[in-house]
């Protein structure tokens, strides 16, 4: 619970417990009991290592990173969905979280769209009636008018994504949390929500956009947070930061000299 | 810390009963949609268990102590704990493509199965009591009884809910365990036979007279077979029962809520 709106980071970690041969019965605890094979083995892998920062409300910041160093984890640390090993979230109390993990965001798929309309929006919490209200938006704004009462089963992937970010981006949450959007929808579709969420952004609003397009990076974030292998590298201006992940990937620096060159900008800190 | 946080999730109830009721009809809707017989079908089951047991314990095996308004009142009472227990123990299981993506009370679908499994069962209630009055079980005020009784017996499923829901995460058998501790239970619950033939055996009696259905079955006919209140020693039971499986419940889901996503 923070008082101004700001999401606060602090000493965060995320510890994953790996379990090779987990034993997911009852009887195959009972067989591990004699039979080495059979016995779980677990090894702790740390997803997440001290993790520090604030954002400042109206903020949108950015995340970037090789594959495995701990975004996603991060953004589901950010939803609540996980739960940190260690350290403290904290995330203003009373605001609609929107999470766009993956796109289609719990779809019954025997539903027709207007009920998955209905479903999704109120898993974030929305009453029936403030969904009313927003429906035909979201309806229109998916361009699904005609297919509104079709089982979702029978939409195409493109369909059901489209569905699933209009229902987020129409009910107007308070912050955005967001896994790699854009890769689904047409070229107008993609425009289409880009506006939206630049409207969304000078709205004041904060959002969290994990990417690895230094171009879609450079256009929506004020700020990115870099990450290596469950790291915090540093915060900075989206192009300073490309720099970094640019030179990391190509081995011309290494962690420390990263994070010297990238200095958490003040208003970020904890 | 584990109290807390269940009272937090209380609180926020009002806030995703939209969720809820959403859920809910998600399950009726696709559990009726396409089908010709629709809600007859929550009937055809119960139905067709009465049919024959009351041919095999009546009539074939021709026991005197049990009479046929008490196995269709227990039979219907016990198809509402049987699928209770069934559908909620895969609550959270079923709902993992949610939990993983979205972030709500974890409590949720917990209580929507619950909720969807009561529905069901009350839409039994009105050709049960059409059934009573054919059988000359005519109503009278000891009948509001059943109010305190299904409510007892809400309480007592949502706990045991919250426990077999939690630990079929962890150990996906249970669910199969669970299965067959359901048939065995039914044997041992006051259904198919009255208590009172047991007199001779006290230690069966006994046993029989503590499963966990038992006094729900025993008040539930007691009220709307004799027209009697609830009998002391079974209110006693039921109110016990469902304050301790409620408590058990809650410890269990709350102590383990934060390891549920990585492990589904």
């Amino acid at each position: 619970m923070t008082d101004n709106g700001d999401i606060l980071v602090e000493h965060l970690c995320k510890d994953y417990i790996l379990q090779y041969n987990r034993a997911m019965t009852l009887k195959s605890r009972f067989v591990g009991i004699f039979n080495r094979r059979y016995r779980t083995t677990k090894t702790i892998f740390r997803a997440l290592d001290d993790i520090n920062f604030r954002i400042p409300n109206g903020i949108s910041l950015g995340v970037m990173g090789h594959n495995g160093s701990g975004k996603s984890t991060l953004l589901k640390l950010l939803a609540g969905i996980l739960i940190p090993t260690s350290g403290k979230i904290k995330v203003p109390d009373d605001a609609y979280i929107g999470t766009m993990i993956q796109l289609g965001v719990g779809f019954s798929p025997e539903l027709t769209g207007l009920e998955n309309v209905y479903l999704s929006a109120s898993l974030y919490g929305y009453q029936r009636k403030e969904i009313d209200k927003k429906v035909e938006e979201i309806i229109e704004f998916a361009e699904l008018s005609s297919f509104i009462d079709v089982p979702v089963k029978n939409y195409s992937s493109g369909m059901q994504a489209r569905l699933g970010f209009s229902v987020m981006i129409i009910m107007d949450m308070d912050i955005l949390l967001i896994d790699e959007v854009f890769a689904a929808g047409d070229l107008s579709f993609q425009e289409k929500s880009k506006a939206k969420m630049m409207e969304f952004k000078e709205a004041n609003k904060t959002i969290v956009f994990v990417s690895h397009s230094a171009k879609a990076l450079d256009e929506f974030c004020d700020y990115v947070c870099l990450l290596y292998k469950g790291k915090m590298v540093g915060i900075g201006v989206p192009k300073d930061v490309n720099e970094q992940y640019v030179a990391l990937t190509h081995k011309r620096t290494t962690f420390e000299e990263a994070q010297t060159s990238l200095a958490v900008p003040e208003a970020l800190l904890v | 810390m584990i109290l807390r946080n269940f009272f937090k999730d209380m609180k926020s109830l009002p806030k995703y009963k939209c969720l809820i009721r959403n859920l809910v009809s998600r399950d009726l809707t696709l559990k009726y949609r396409a089908s010709i017989m629709g809600y007859l079908w929550s009937m055809l089951n119960p139905l067709m268990l009465i049919i024959t047991y009351i041919i095999a314990f009546k009539y074939i095996l021709g026991m005197r102590s049990i009479s046929r308004s008490q196995i269709i009142v227990g039979v219907v009472l016990w198809t509402f704990c049987a699928t209770a227990m069934m559908s909620s123990v895969k609550a959270i299981l079923t709902s993992a493509p949610l939990l993983q993506k979205v972030t709500f009370p974890r409590v949720i679908p917990v209580i929507s199965t619950q909720i969807f499994c009561l529905i069901q069962h009350l839409i039994v209630y009105p050709v049960l009591f059409i059934t009573l009055l054919v059988l000359k079980k005519f109503p009278n005020f000891n009948w509001l009884y059943v109010f305190l009784i299904l409510i007892l017996l809400n309480i007592m499923l949502f706990g045991m809910g919250l426990f077999l829901s939690t630990v079929n995460i962890f150990y996906r058998d249970v669910e199969h365990f669970l299965a067959i501790a359901i048939r065995i239970l039914f044997w041992f619950t006051p259904i198919v036979y009255n208590i009172s033939i047991l007199s001779e055996r006290r230690f069966l009696k006994y046993i029989i007279a503590y499963t966990p259905f038992s006094p729900f079955v025993r008040s539930m006919t007691a009220v709307l077979c004799d027209g009697h209140p609830i009998p002391v020693e079974c209110g006693i039971q039921m109110v016990s029962y469902s304050v301790a499986a409620l408590g058990v419940g809650i410890v269990c889901f709350y102590s383990f809520q934060h390891r549920f996503v990585e492990a589904i």
